[in-house]
């Protein structure tokens, strides 16, 4: 086992970094470097130490589920290997020992213990391979953060060996059910801390996170009036309207720049597209057609948008450049089915996914690269799945579907794996956006 | 300060009294219209229910006396030789209804009866046969209310996705509106959509998905 302190990907032998952008005119092409290429990281994590009472707070379950779900890490099964936990103490040489010679040189144990009001958490990384301590953290709060501290030990972990962000951080935005109305909500990625965010009574849906993680942009209807786009200040609880155009305004998405949202607008008599500059004030068409161009979503570099258009009949997913111009179809009627909408591209721009719908008439994912060479539906069975949303690191998607029954938030690995559902309270979620970490 | 209050004081106690004497029944009503100088007009009891047929209480005929010589003035006594008292019936002002409001409001909840949600085929905006002899009806009785805003929703069911349902219900209502105004209704149009947001039912079966598959109208209470 190489060490851990080396230079962080090439040390491990493993590659993560996954897009590399060739750009070729106005098509911006991806190779995806990592697929079928990923080899996990063993990690043993051993059990917390534990000076208080959490609650049903438990940093370790935490910690190890993020570290699974972030798709970088093997986390070991210590008793599996025979190791037993040792309550309230780091784990001693001979533990250390027998999960370093079974091949989990990552190790990492944690402690958590209060002062005066706060909670503080601990966490260590060692290497058993050169018997050191590579690092460690010490995170301070209030009792009812232990699940965030968790969440971003679980980050610098990530970010340690691969130099990425990590997506344990991250927060989904999401439409429910509140007393007949829809109001928007903002959850954990892993489903905990569900918050309301609007109180309206009426119509929200639709929200997008800017990407400093500070706002969300989102459709609203006020009674027997258009519905408008507004913005939420999450940390000052201001909103303002963005864009209040005659007509309907809907599917903003902000840019990956957090200077402009792009959107869609029916005050030509159709659904266009446009781009407005965060203050509200410029505004810029992108299509002119007919038929109904709708839903942009941006690529990662901001160059590129993909929409959806029923200008060949029915809805297919196209592109286009972020002004609007080689505006190209990406699926074809004939090729990727009649219905594809709603696309969602990927932050690390190597897929899009997009809702498709099958011969029974339900709602699906499919993923398609940018270029059109790979396509493949991501979700099956007998429900409707909608509204992708991807996580940070391009390795999730976030949906909604009615797999058991009710409307619920979802996750799934961008490999069909992991499907996790992450909403039950017994009303309808919805409409999931993905913040970045 | 103390004389403030002492005002204070008197005019609550003023008001109380008033108050009281205005709840201890008919002839002291007229006591205190008289007092107070004003134009306190007693209810008339004419109640229809329970009181049908019942004569008028004394007191009653007695305040209705005219002024100066009896009639609206205070008692006189009974007397030997009596005098003609006048009595009048007192005038009530009644809240004016608003009879072109009335006419408005229930011509329009007759044209709202004739409107129909017009339904539409499976991803389609084009009106069906029956959604065009519907709103052929229906444009009959926007004619009888053409000075009144029409709104137009149109909706989905949930088997497109969230987004393109919202344009596919704001074309059903475009189309609605388009047809209503080539048979020539006056009225001013609105349209909206609401996509799949507002289902009237939400079983997953046709029976439930044909009836969300419309365009609804509604005539808007003009304020």
């Amino acid at each position: 086992m190489p060490s851990l302190s080396g230079p962080r990907l090439a040390a491990v032998g493993f590659v993560i970094s996954a897009a590399f952008v060739v750009s070729s005119g106005a098509v911006e092409v991806f190779i995806d470097a990592t697929r079928g290429a990923i080899q996990k990281i063993p990690i043993a994590v051993f059990p917390f130490q534990e000076g208080l009472s959490l609650n049903g707070q438990a940093p370790l379950e935490v910690l190890k589920a993020d570290l699974r779900r972030s798709l970088l890490f093997d986390v070991a099964d210590l008793e599996k290997l025979g190791i037993k936990a040792i309550a309230n103490s780091a784990p001693d040489d001979e533990s250390r020992r027998r999960a370093g010679e079974a091949g989990w040189a990552v190790q990492v144990w944690g402690a958590i213990q209060p002062r005066g009001e706060d909670t503080v958490m601990e966490g260590t990384l060692y290497d058993y391979n050169r018997k050191e301590e590579v690092g460690s953290k010490r995170y301070v709060g209030s009792p009812d953060v232990v699940r965030q501290m968790a969440h971003r030990f679980a980050d610098e972990l990530a970010f340690h060996f691969t130099g990425e962000q990590g997506i344990a951080r991250s927060r989904i935005a999401y439409v429910s059910e509140k007393a007949g109305g829809k109001e928007l909500f903002v959850m954990d990625y892993d489903g905990y801390n569900p918050r309301q965010v609007t109180f309206d009574a009426f119509l929200n849906l639709a929200p997008s996170w800017s990407p400093d993680k500070q706002r969300l942009a989102f459709v609203t209807y006020g009674a027997g009036k258009d519905p408008q786009i507004h913005e939420l200040d999450l940390a000052t609880g201001r909103r303002r309207a963005i864009v209040a155009l005659p007509g309907l305004n809907i599917t903003p998405e902000w840019a990956p720049s957090g200077e402009e949202l792009a959107f869609t607008t029916t005050q030509d008599g159709n659904a266009e597209i446009y781009k407005v500059d965060k203050a509200g004030k410029r505004f810029e068409r992108l299509t002119n057609h007919g038929a109904a161009d709708l839903a942009p979503t941006w690529s990662p570099t901001g160059r590129e948008i993909a929409f959806t258009s029923d200008r060949g009949g029915t809805p297919q997913i196209y592109l286009m450049s972020a002004d609007g111009t080689a505006l190209r179809p990406l699926t074809y009627k004939d090729r990727h089915g009649t219905y594809n909408t709603a696309a969602a591209w990927s932050p690390k721009g190597n897929w899009i996914a997009y809702v498709c719908r099958d011969d029974r008439r339900l709602l699906k994912l499919c993923v398609i690269s940018p270029d059109g060479q790979q396509w493949r539906q991501l979700t099956t069975g007998s429900s409707n799945d909608e509204s992708p949303s991807w996580s940070a690191d391009g390795r999730h998607v976030a949906f909604s579907s009615t797999r058991n029954g009710k409307r619920d938030i979802y996750m799934i690995n961008v490999d069909g794996t992991g499907l996790e559902r992450l909403t039950a309270n017994g009303t309808f979620n919805d409409d999931p956006a993905w913040s970045l970490p | 300060m103390m004389i403030g209050t002492g005002k204070s004081l008197y005019w609550i106690g003023l008001a109380g009294l008033v108050g009281m004497l205005a709840m201890g029944g008919c002839s002291k009503k007229s006591v205190v219209a008289t007092t107070s100088g004003t134009e306190v007009a007693p209810p008339k009891v004419e109640s229809g229910a329970g009181g049908g047929g019942m004569t008028q209480p004394r007191d009653t005929q007695a305040k209705a006396g005219a002024g100066g010589s009896g009639g609206d003035g205070p008692l006189q006594g009974l007397s030997q030789s009596p005098k003609d008292e006048a009595v009048k019936g007192s005038p009530m002002m009644v809240a004016k209804a608003d009879q072109v409001e009335i006419d408005a409001r229930k011509a329009r909840e007759a044209a709202q009866k004739q409107l129909a949600d017009i339904y539409f085929a499976f991803d389609k905006w084009v009106l069906t046969t029956e959604g065009k002899k519907n709103l052929t009806q229906s444009a009959d009785a926007l004619k009888q209310v053409s000075n009144v805003k029409l709104l137009i929703e149109g909706h989905c069911d949930e088997r497109g996705s969230r987004e393109y349902n919202l344009v596919l219900g704001e074309k059903r209502a475009k189309e609605t509106e388009r047809f209503l105004l080539g048979l020539g209704i006056r009225n001013p149009v609105a349209v909206t959509s609401y996509g799949k947001e507002r289902p009237v039912c939400t079983e997953r079966e046709e029976s439930c998905y044909w009836k969300n598959r419309r365009a609804h109208l509604i005539l808007e209470d003009v304020k």
